[in-house]
């Protein structure tokens, strides 16, 4: 029985790579659509997510997910190869609660100070230092906060493991950094060398080209509207 | 059997989410009451990340974050299923658990602004109530369909909460004539013997949530 997946995405947002590679890591064939999400959103794709209007979506045999941590999990349920979760149902638990870390604390942070004005920079660059330190904690000596292998949290802490240093390098703004977080700084060279990962990440000159780009151009809000 | 605790507070809609789903799988379990206000050793021990309850303990290991602790509590108790087996309708329920955590912010404000700020929030929380009406219950008695599943826990706070924190910021919600389908499944969840006879006690939350509105607002106008 064919199965159709499709993807919904746009090239930059780590919430829609964070799906494409779960599908990768367990060798799912997919379609893949890109959606013009600042200037031109597909009438699909509304009709898809009519609730956020946000990519990613994945359509799965005609059925819509929205989300990419619930996109995840239901990955994770229906395609059972190369498990992103931990068996253990504590350690589960202890996944998504960093997931949700991740997500709920650290991004909203993260994102403030990429895109702070300078007069505030020091304060919210502190309160992401804050959070990373926290989420470094995690990690306890181990290669991915997966353990061995890249697990759900590894795909949720995306962005700080790629993006966040591109965005640091096109602002002059530095959170991450060897010497603050020697631990987090390894793992997010661990996560861009892992082969599946770095074949799922957009390209560096096109990513850094266009967060300087949006610097430039006066824009002093990150694209919020585009996912999630 | 392993030892299970709940470090929970008497008037947390969270701390009830996991009583809910312990009690509705027959799980014995000891209850602890945490003064949020001087918090215990016990719970920054355990929950160090945001030193909040409720917070699970199953054989001595803790687990924080409610919609967390439920999936766990989920996974170990499968007898009364609170989740759909179907893994498609598995996923719908948990968009619409997200979808509640992450407007809960926004749902809140109207209690804690004052002025055209309140208006403001009041009018956005009624939105939201609009979307989860037309889109996340439909025309189904429960979010869980017939039976009350992990959704409608997740929502406990609307059928039970809002309207008490309504009350006492002295704004309109979920009335019957804006929200028909989202009041009536609020009446027949409180109706669920589970729920019914597992509330706080109303008028206790009411004056409780009175009295931290009278600070929100004296600060608001200091």
């Amino acid at each position: 029985m064919a199965e159709e997946v499709k993807v919904f995405g746009a090239w930059g947002s780590p919430f829609s790579r964070r799906v494409e590679l779960a599908l990768q890591l367990k060798g799912v064939q997919y379609e893949y659509i890109e959606e013009d999400v600042l200037k031109n959103k597909s009438p699909l794709l509304l009709k898809y997510n009519p609730v956020h209007k946000k990519i990613p979506v994945l359509l799965h045999n005609g059925k819509p997910i929205a989300e990419s941590l619930v996109i995840l999990e239901y990955i994770e349920e229906t395609w059972k190869g190369n498990p992103i979760l931990p068996e253990d149902p504590y350690d589960k638990a202890m996944a998504r609660f960093w997931a949700n870390f991740v997500d709920e604390k650290c991004l909203p942070v993260l994102r403030k100070a990429g895109w702070s004005q300078e007069s505030e920079r020091e304060k919210v660059v502190e309160e992401a230092c804050e959070c990373l330190k926290t989420l470094e904690s995690a990690l306890r000596g181990k290669r991915f906060f997966g353990g061995d292998t890249v697990g759900m949290v590894d795909i949720a802490a995306n962005f700080i493991g790629y993006w966040l240093r591109v965005i640091q390098e096109a602002t002059g703004m530095e959170v991450l950094s060897a010497e603050k977080f020697p631990e987090l700084f390894k793992w997010t060279d661990e996560f861009v060398s892992c082969s599946i990962v770095k074949g799922s990440l957009p390209p560096r000159d096109k990513l850094l080209a266009f967060v300087k780009a949006r610097i430039a151009a006066g824009m002093d809000q990150a694209p919020t509207n585009a996912s999630k | 059997m392993e030892e299970v605790k709940l470090l929970g507070t008497w008037g947390s809609p969270f701390s009830y989410r996991v009583l809910w789903a312990l009690k509705h799988k027959g799980v014995k379990y000891e209850y602890v009451e945490e003064n949020v206000f001087n918090k215990s050793e016990l719970l920054l021990r355990s929950n160090p990340v945001h030193k909040k309850i409720p917070v699970l303990f199953h054989g001595g290991k803790p687990i924080a974050e409610s919609i967390v602790i439920l999936e766990y509590i989920e996974e170990i108790w499968p007898e009364n299923p609170l989740l759909p087996q179907d893994p498609y309708e598995r996923t719908l329920s948990r968009f619409w658990i997200k979808f509640g955590e992450d407007t809960a912010p926004a749902f809140y404000k109207f209690f804690h602004t004052v002025g055209e700020e309140q208006v403001k929030a009041t009018k956005e929380a009624r939105q939201l109530l609009k979307i989860i009406e037309e889109h996340g219950l439909g025309e189904k008695k429960f979010f869980g369909g017939d039976k009350i599943g992990l959704t409608d826990i997740a929502y406990g706070w609307v059928a039970c909460w809002l309207d008490v924190l309504a009350e006492a910021a002295g704004v309109q919600l979920l009335e019957s004539d804006s929200f028909p389908r989202l009041q009536a499944w609020a009446e027949n969840f409180k109706e669920v013997p589970l729920i019914k006879e597992n509330l706080p006690n109303r008028d206790k939350m009411l004056t409780f949530f009175t009295l931290r509105r009278e600070k929100i607002i004296a600060s608001a106008n200091s």
